[in-house]
């Protein structure tokens, strides 16, 4: 019987065929890992996501809070859409927080912080710093004081980048007490842009929702706070005649 | 199984039995081979078929216990669906306590057509693909995901996770397109749906940067957050028996 035997091309044909395929593996129409925006996309650590991002000794960097000390500000107040934003209703004008009291309280130090546009004060706010955190204690112009009990905390030491901490408590607004909840992260340190300047810094977001008589108000905004300085840039959203508004402040000058 | 792929199975298994009982008798012999060369071609192809749509049919639900996440069906829409060969599909919207938006969707993957690779399918309505990293998800080992962000013209950024996701819980990311580049791919899902009879999901779960944000750490944080419970959702739902689990 003859041996049936293919001819040596169609051999070769089936090399050259496996060599192709073997050529093509792992070679996906997506492509090599790059591209110009690779420093938006880093690869998930888990065990460094468990590591606190701030130590108490890291803190007291975040806040100073020596009589005196001020920060300036360029404020921006634009509508929060900004499809909405023109140049007729964006106003800029600037604004000075003082630290204007400070004392020590038997779990940390309560610092007062006025702001002036000029030489009216026309807000004040009382943070409480202790060894856990930075909490924001009251906030308010003259005859509109918002108090909060217990204090809600902006920063917390002890805790990872991105974990979400949870206040609850009560927010007291012209005598009147109504159960408010809050919540809170922190983001590893990371260069942004302050007065053309670029400057590392903690990003620190909390939302305060609480009821009013119109509807669930939620109040958010994100703090940038760089060691040795404290806030250089913050963004809040605000309502006003029950629309929503942007409120941008950004460090000018520190002393 | 469905009719039309019963009555091809049955088809073909006749026709096996016809060209058999032809091939006894001398005379029929060759047209008798021929025959069953035909109809083995056909009982392969209505396996082959029946597996590719069996791969399709594990729809797992959607994480619904993620704390501090409101969750909100997001249906997807039919011409979208038809586009994508009529899988079946979830399609949800996760916003945490600061109003941060994940947009969520999971499709079966049963035939070629399900696949529809992101890298071409958004590049339209001004995006570009502006990066591409694959990764494993919850560290060394663990599921692979392609993450990839598309620029808008406007300046803001998307960032999206995609990957393909069996029942037993591994997961792959390439792209399956009718590319000759993708040739392999489509060789491994094709050997997985019909000779291993895996069952496949495809997921992509995305969500934006903002303009002004100077890196993604927080939109990477939420979308590690919710691909993490999905992965987890996926893999302890696949270990599961489903009622319309069939034995071949």
């Amino acid at each position: 019987m003859k041996r049936l035997r293919p001819p040596a091309r169609t051999w070769a044909a089936f090399f050259v065929m496996t060599a192709i395929v073997a050529g093509l593996s792992g070679c996906s129409s997506v492509g090599k890992d790059g591209g110009m925006d690779m420093a938006y996309v880093s690869v998930p650590d888990p065990e460094a996501e468990k590591k606190p991002v701030l130590t108490a000794g890291d803190l007291r960097r975040l806040f100073p809070s020596a009589i005196g000390r001020r920060w300036t500000m360029k404020v921006t107040l634009a509508p929060a859409d900004p499809a909405e934003q023109t140049p007729a209703n964006t106003q800029h004008s600037q604004d000075t927080a003082i630290v204007e009291k400070r004392e020590v309280v038997k779990d940390g130090v309560r610092v007062r912080h006025a702001f002036r546009f000029g030489n009216t004060v026309h807000r004040r706010e009382t943070y409480l710093v202790t060894k856990g955190g930075i909490y924001l204690v009251e906030s308010g112009g003259n005859g509109d004081t918002v108090r909060l009990s217990p204090p809600m905390p902006l920063v917390k030491v002890g805790v990872p980048a991105g974990k979400r901490y949870v206040w609850e408590g009560k927010i007291i607004i012209g005598g009147q007490a109504a159960s408010a909840r809050a919540y809170g992260r922190i983001f590893e340190k990371r260069g942004v842009q302050v007065g053309g300047q670029r400057r590392d810094a903690y990003r620190v977001d909390t939302v305060l929702s609480f009821p009013t008589r119109q509807r669930q108000e939620y109040l958010p905004s994100t703090r940038y706070f760089a060691p040795d300085v404290g806030v250089v840039r913050q963004t809040s959203i605000l309502f006003d005649k029950d629309k929503p508004v942007r409120l941008d402040k950004e460090l000018i000058e520190y002393e | 199984m469905n009719a039309p792929e019963a009555a091809g199975l049955i088809l073909s298994i006749l026709g096996i039995v016809v060209s058999l009982y032809a091939m006894a008798n001398p005379k029929r012999r060759t047209i008798g081979s021929m025959a069953l060369a035909i109809a083995v071609a056909g009982l392969l192809g209505s396996f082959a078929t029946y597996r590719f749509s069996r791969a399709g049919r594990w729809l797992p639900p959607a994480p619904d216990d993620m704390a501090q996440w409101e969750a909100k069906d997001s249906p997807f829409q039919d011409y979208v669906l038809a586009m994508l060969g009529g899988p079946q599909a979830r399609g949800r919207e996760y916003r945490n306590p600061f109003g941060e938006v994940v947009y969520w969707s999971v499709v079966t993957a049963g035939p070629f057509e399900n696949y529809h690779d992101p890298t071409v399918c958004i590049p339209d309505n001004g995006f570009a693909l502006t990066a591409k990293r694959e990764f494993s998800l919850d560290g060394p080992g663990s599921a692979r995901v392609r993450a990839m962000i598309f620029k808008h013209t406007s300046g803001a950024r998307m960032l999206m996770y995609y990957w393909t996701q069996n029942r037993d819980g591994s997961t792959a990311t390439e792209a399956r397109m009718g590319n000759y580049r993708d040739i392999p791919a489509r060789f491994q899902t094709g050997y997985g749906a019909v000779v291993e009879g895996k069952q496949t999901v495809i997921v992509r779960i995305y969500t934006v940067i903002p303009p002004d944000e100077p890196d993604g750490a927080v939109a990477q944080y939420n979308l590690n957050e919710v691909s993490r419970a999905t992965y987890r959702l996926l893999k302890a739902d696949g270990r599961k028996p489903h009622p319309e689990d069939t034995w071949l």
